[in-house]
């Protein structure tokens, strides 16, 4: 049988030309390992967005990472001074992973 | 070259083609990856073209003058943007600053179009200009940041650092650039062992991009909320106003026809590419839906079908 193990995972959608700043930041509060995943399209509070608009400016993708209770809450403080201004959002889930002493 | 000929040009026809589907709500669509890849060739291509022109054609002062003039208007412009958008447009300071940003900046997708629509016409720009626009890409953005009253503070953590990084290294200039030394280093003679895929293939990738910004444009606009009647007007007559300064510099530069119907299409022109991922990290509470509709959405299509034969046709009767 194998072992599961209980995680927090954080997702955060955010626009494109921020990725980079975020996955600093996440590494920052010793989240190192993440994935971004590109979305087609959406609509969301600021309007219509779409991945093949020519300006990659309103496009999207989403953060995602699996760690500790305690990584996830040190990066959700080091991004609430931004939340709102970048429009971020954030979702944390309670999830089991297999091989949990890598995350 | 008549404007109906610039309008019946397959590039033209093609663009037109890709905001009729658009708006019928066609499904039709260029696939991301293919868009890229074409915007990429053909950064790539114009940029060798100007650095193998400027390599026979040597240094020069008018294109020094050229590069100055261009940087003076790209910090100018935006003066003037951010003044009608506060009166006219009705816009706060916020917003009117991230939109002025991009009508001082430029369009390398117009610059292109209008690049071969002139060289078709048998009036070839300098092949400086490339170089002209890319200076023309970065000071509009530092005036737009200090008149949304924003300046360079940022508060702490933001990401500061990256926004300077995507001005400038934003990949569009970076190729544009390279390419364009890459042109100057090899000259006339090497660049003809690569010439049937970067001018055989240009026109022909050219129309087929101009179908995938034909539909982003009208698809944009008809997504987007903040945009007034006042706004759309502003987004017509900013590349009438930026271009006519346009032109004038470049007459009293003394620059040939084709030149300065180039250089008059730059300061007409608005950025949709680097100017919006910059104002996106710098000024986030201002609304894309407003700068990228302006730019993309009306400033662009009416660049594309009026600008360039409106200002080709100046600069021939003026400079020619």
């Amino acid at each position: 049988m194998v072992e599961l193990v209980r995680r927090k995972r954080i997702d955060i959608l955010i626009d494109a030309p921020l990725c980079e700043w975020l996955a600093e930041t996440a590494a920052g509060v010793g989240i190192s390992h993440y994935t971004l995943a590109s979305l087609a399209a959406g609509m969301g509070h600021g309007g219509a967005w779409r991945d093949e608009d020519v300006s990659g400016a309103v496009a999207k993708r989403m953060f995602i990472a699996i760690t500790g209770e305690a990584k996830v809450q040190a990066l959700i403080n080091a991004l609430e001074p931004h939340l709102g201004e970048y429009g971020l959002v954030v979702t944390i889930a309670d999830v089991d992973v297999v091989r949990g002493e890598r995350f | 070259m008549s404007t109906i000929d610039t309008l019946l040009s397959p590039v033209i026809l093609f663009f037109i083609l890709g905001a009729l589907a658009a708006a019928a709500r066609s499904d039709l669509s260029v696939p991301e990856p293919i868009a890229k890849g074409m915007s990429l060739y053909l950064m790539a291509a114009i940029g060798l073209k100007g650095g193998v022109q400027v390599s026979a054609a040597g240094m020069s002062s008018e294109m020094a003058g050229a590069a100055i003039a261009g940087m003076g208007l790209s910090f100018g412009l935006p003066f003037i943007a951010f003044a009608l958008l506060r009166s006219w447009g009705g816009l706060d300071r916020l917003n009117s600053g991230a939109v002025a940003a991009h009508y001082g900046s430029v369009s390398i997708v117009t610059f292109v179009t209008a690049t071969e629509a002139l060289t078709r016409s048998g009036a070839e720009p300098a092949g400086y200009m490339v170089a002209v626009l890319a200076l023309m890409e970065t000071p509009a953005i530092l005036t737009g940041l200090l008149l949304a009253q924003n300046g360079l503070k940022q508060k702490s953590g933001a990401p500061g650092g990256h926004i300077w990084r995507e001005v400038f290294l934003n990949g569009s200039v970076v190729l544009l650039l390279g390419a364009f030394f890459v042109g100057l280093v090899i000259g006339k003679d090497k660049y003809a062992a690569i010439s049937p895929v970067f001018t055989t293939g240009f026109s022909g990738i050219l129309c087929l991009f101009l179908l995938d910004m034909g539909l982003v444009a009208v698809r944009r606009l008809r997504e987007s909320r903040g945009m007034t009647l006042r706004l759309v007007s502003l987004g017509i007559a900013l590349p009438l106003i930026n271009g006519s300064l346009g032109l004038g510099a470049a007459l009293m530069l003394g620059l040939d026809a084709g030149t300065a119907a180039a250089f008059a299409m730059l300061a007409a022109s608005a950025s949709y590419i680097a100017v919006p991922a910059a104002m996106r990290m710098a000024l986030p509470k201002a609304d894309p839906g407003i700068y990228l509709s302006m730019s993309l959405a009306v400033t662009f299509p009416f660049n594309i079908i009026v600008g360039i034969p409106l200002f080709a046709a100046l600069a021939v009767r003026l400079a020619g």
